[in-house]
């Protein structure tokens, strides 16, 4: 049975805002516990990291190598989760690794994000010509193996945390783009834009009062989302070794170290791998009662 | 338009009896049905008016159980056809009557007919099933019942798409799909809604000689007043999951008991009668999760008593099969 | 119909010229041309030869002319870090990862398909519960660690299939199966939402209306239409399978293109890079095409409206 959903029909950006925190702070006490806290620890790792960690990460220690995790016979508290071949501790270089995912991540997002919203906000509320145009190009970005692209483009550029963030963003901002402007068509129908075009408001302000506060929840949703998707991707570069380069500690470079003692010392490879399945499953859960309080589409009102 | 005396002598085909279908959401139990009694003769046509959200359309799906599931469920009740009480029948059994003593034609021809199967498989598929017959005599039989709809060249038509015909075509190979099986009862929910005007009426004017030529029992679903005058011989108004007057057409349009049939009557313009503004009735239909105590209508009555904010009133007959329920009427 | 496929069919030309134009540049514009061609530790007689065989001196389109000459010929020049000929390299690369992608394609078709219909007309039961927890976990794993961690168990402790590196018929199970998984998680999601939205069509109620068995109303009405956003997404599942093969290749030190890719960006042998890139993109086209025919020929509103 479809029913029309009751969409949030916006005549001023003002108000709505202040409606949506509430909605998000009331609805945050009935959000999924264990994901939530993940995240909370995640954010704790990625901003005080250097304070929480028991030891320096990329502390050379050749003594202490290969050290398992505590629970073992040979293990040490110290050492909770092991070391790897260098004598660096695990857990510190996980907490450490947390600041570098979501740092990436949220500037990927930033980025990309804040491009794909524009570019779809454009696209969908322009003519046939720059949307076809936009659109084009929103499809070859997206059929392209992102991997393989990566690959190429740190070849020729070379490795760092500036060429991961570039070479990534397009392929957010392709995905923000396509589903921006899928809601922008719908909401450029809606009578209140009308209006304010009749009246003679400037499309840059129809897009940004009228259009934008509509669209918003659909765009927090599929950040949220992205978060989750960015990880991946970005500890599969590392574990290639075509992310961000050593000294720091990313998780799927700690994966990629600890393949070759898998038989040996199988605790480098697993607790990486762990925190970033964790991590992603966290963002991915979260993302998904967001987008049941958020996104009007699934609402019950 | 059939005789109206010598209606109440043709035997009784579809015999409602309080039948209550409910939504069971996390914020509540939504009583889409509740309670809805009526009965359709042979070959009489009944119209089952009223806004959205009345329940009309809840209603006519759970006569056929197809109340959709998880969510919706058939809680109490009984409907008869002639001397069987469909709810009581297994699921197997209710197969035998779908498709072939009782059909359904929807609203929208767009979605009513699958994109990825020739209308011909289509409306060949309650043949095969209920007919038993194969080979030329089923698609003879497809072919007349695309003749009857009034499909030109049905023959280059069969292994066609349905988004190959235009709107009305496709609402007419609806209809020759539900009529194919030559059922007794043929539910119409909103069948015209969606089409043009002039295309309405061709299609309402095919079901009428098509009714009168088999003798098809007919349920109008709608909220429009003139499909009802012209297509049927009885009416159920319904309110709030509830039917509020039921009685022959030509009576309750002169003379309608019930104040929300008086408004719908009043909403209507009529040309040539020139008001000054046209007539709207206050008020919003109700949340079917919270229906109000007493009768659902009072918030928007304009006669509203004090027993009506309290008790539901009961039926009140008004000459033969007629009835409303109304505190108005029990005076 | 044919004139939808002869489209489609310039279509994917013109997509494989793009391809060509496009490495063609990259290779114009990431460093002297001469030197990313010529192999390593080579004097400079070597790359003036080199250079006088690209037209370095000669204007660009002609070098251009020079290239997709050469391109149409087959050769793709030599590596620079042994000098065996690209083609070489890719030909014998090219099969493993082929049949590798090929046993994961079928093996995410068999177990998503299945599961994502049942959970759709079985739904919130526990098999439903199921395909959505399988959905939720597949797209949430890093495939490089499932990969390791398979291997953990399977080879290492339980010891019933090698370790690494393509030996034998066991040696493909682990592989595919961590290169099918990801995809096989995002399909069960896709076939069962999609599946969900056919059986609340009107199509499907008035199937039932008809009095058809369930049976027939879900397989006959509801499955091909349920599939179509599936083919939809095809080209999408595809790249998920060339991305995840460069990764699965690496984790299993599994001897195809993936590898060759990654090895070719570690020690800057452009040569193989370039090939890795034509190939891989000429194999992505050439499926979309048979893709998009397939679709005609499954959703008959393609076939006879003008495309």
């Amino acid at each position: 049975m479809a029913e029309e959903s009751t969409q949030l029909v916006v005549t001023t950006g003002a108000s709505i805002w202040r409606l949506r925190l509430i909605a998000v702070a009331s609805g945050l006490r009935r959000a999924p516990k264990i994901p939530t806290a993940v995240l909370g620890v995640l954010m704790v790792f990625a901003l005080f990291g250097p304070w929480i960690a028991p030891h320096n990460p990329v502390a050379v220690d050749l003594a202490n190598s290969f050290s398992p995790p505590a629970w073992h016979a040979e293990g040490t508290v110290s050492n909770l989760l092991g070391t790897d071949k260098l004598g660096r501790d695990i857990l510190s270089r996980l907490i450490r690794g947390a600041r570098v995912s979501l740092a990436l991540s949220l500037a990927i997002i930033g980025i990309g994000g804040g491009a794909g919203v524009i570019l779809g906000l454009i696209s969908g509320y322009s003519g046939k010509m720059v949307d076809t145009v936009i659109q084009r190009g929103v499809e070859v970005i997206l059929a392209m193996p992102t991997i393989l692209v990566a690959l190429v483009f740190v070849f020729s550029v070379g490795r760092s945390f500036e060429s991961v963030m570039l070479i990534l963003s397009p392929f957010v901002a392709a995905r923000f783009t396509r589903i921006v402007r899928g809601e922008t068509l719908s909401v450029r129908e809606r009578d209140f834009v009308a209006i304010a075009q009749v009246i003679g408001t400037p499309t840059w302000m129809i897009l940004l009062k009228h259009v934008l506060p509509n669209v918003f929840n659909t765009v927090i949703v599929l950040a949220t989302l992205e978060v989750g998707h960015l990880i991946l991707l970005e500890s599969s570069l590392s574990f290639l070794g075509v992310g961000v380069p050593p000294p720091l500690p990313a998780w799927g470079l700690m994966v990629a170290d600890g393949r070759e003692f898998i038989s040996s010392a199988y605790w480098i490879a697993l607790f990486p791998g762990l925190a970033i399945l964790l991590a992603v499953l966290s963002v991915n859960l979260f993302g998904d009662w967001l987008r049941d309080i958020l996104d009007p589409r699934r609402r019950q009102l | 338009m059939t005789n109206g005396s010598t209606q109440q002598e043709k035997p009784v085909l579809l015999d409602v009896k309080d039948l209550k279908t409910h939504f069971f959401q996390r914020q509540g139990v939504l009583k889409a049905v509740d309670g809805v009694s009526f009965t359709v003769r042979e070959g009489e046509a009944v119209g089952l008016v009223g806004e959205s959200g009345s329940g009309k359309t809840m209603t006519c799906l759970s006569l056929m159980r197809l109340v959709p599931r998880p969510g919706a469920r058939i809680v109490g009740g009984e409907v008869w056809f002639r001397d069987q009480n469909l709810l009581e029948l297994t699921e197997a059994e209710m197969r035998e009557y779908r498709g072939h003593r009782m059909a359904m034609i929807m609203q929208d021809p767009q979605t009513s007919l699958n994109p990825v199967l020739t209308i011909g498989d289509q409306v060949m598929e309650p043949v095969k099933l209920h007919l038993k017959e194969r080979g030329a005599q089923a698609l003879e039989r497809v072919l007349e019942a695309l003749r009857a709809v009034r499909i030109p060249s049905p023959e280059d038509r069969l292994r066609q798409y349905p988004h190959q015909f235009s709107g009305g075509m496709r609402q007419r190979v609806v209809a020759a799909m539900g009529l194919v099986t030559n059922p007794e009862l043929l539910i119409a929910d909103e069948p015209t809604t969606s089409l043009d005007v002039t295309i309405q009426a061709q299609f309402l004017g095919l079901i009428r000689d098509l009714q009168r030529e088999h003798q098809t029992s007919v349920i109008w679903v709608t909220h429009d007043l003139g499909i009802v005058a012209q297509m049927c011989d009885r009416v159920n108004v319904m309110y709030a999951g509830r039917i509020v007057e039921s009685g022959e057409v030509r009576k309750i349009y002169k003379e309608p008991q019930h104040p929300y049939t008086k408004a719908l009557l009043d909403s209507v313009p009529i040309m040539g009668n020139p008001r000054p503004r046209l007539y709207q009735i206050d008020g919003q239909p109700p949340d079917l999760r919270s229906i109000p105590t007493g009768c659902p209508f009072w918030p928007r009555c304009p006669s509203v008593m004090d027993i009506c904010k309290e008790q539901y009133p009961p039926k009140t007959p008004t000459g033969g099969d007629d009835f409303v329920h109304c505190w108005l009427a029990e005076k | 119909m044919l004139r939808y496929i002869g489209l489609r069919f310039f279509q994917a030309l013109l997509g494989l010229w793009f391809i060509a134009t496009l490495v063609f540049v990259l290779s114009r514009s990431i460093g002297d041309p001469a030197e990313i061609f010529t192999a390593r530790n080579s004097g400079v007689d070597a790359r003036e030869i080199m250079a006088q065989k690209l037209g370095l001196d000669k204007p660009l389109y002609h070098q251009y002319a020079l290239y997709m000459g050469q391109l149409v010929r087959g050769n793709l020049g030599k590596s620079v870090r042994n000098g065996i000929p690209v083609t070489q390299i890719l030909a014998e690369r090219l099969p493993a990862t082929f049949i590798l992608g090929l046993i994961a394609l079928i093996f995410a078709v068999a177990v998503s398909i299945p599961l994502g219909v049942l959970g759709a007309v079985y739904r919130d039961s526990p098999i439903d519960w199921i395909a959505k927890v399988i959905a939720f976990l597949g797209q949430s794993m890093p495939p490089f660690w499932l990969g390791i961690m398979l291997i953990i168990l399977f080879a290492v402790v339980w010891g019933i299939v090698p370790p690494a590196g393509k030996l034998g018929p066991t040696s493909y199970i682990l592989p595919a199966f961590t290169l099918g998984w990801a995809v096989m998680a995002g399909m069960v999601r896709l076939v069962r939402s999609s599946m969900l939205d056919v059986l609340d069509s009107d199509y499907v109620t008035m199937a039932r209306a008809k009095g058809l068995a369930e049976i027939v109303v879900v397989s006959k009405h509801g499955l091909r239409n349920a599939l179509i956003p599936v083919i939809t997404y095809s080209s999408l599942i595809l790249g998920a399978f060339m991305n995840g093969s460069v990764v699965v290749e690496q984790v299993f030190a599994w001897p195809g293109i993936g590898t060759v890719a990654v090895q070719s960006v570690v020690s800057r042998d452009f040569p193989v890079i370039q090939g890795v890139v034509i190939v891989f993109g000429g194999f992505f086209i050439l499926i979309n095409f048979f893709v998009d025919i397939l679709y005609a020929v499954i959703d008959p509103r393609i076939k006879y409206t003008a495309q």
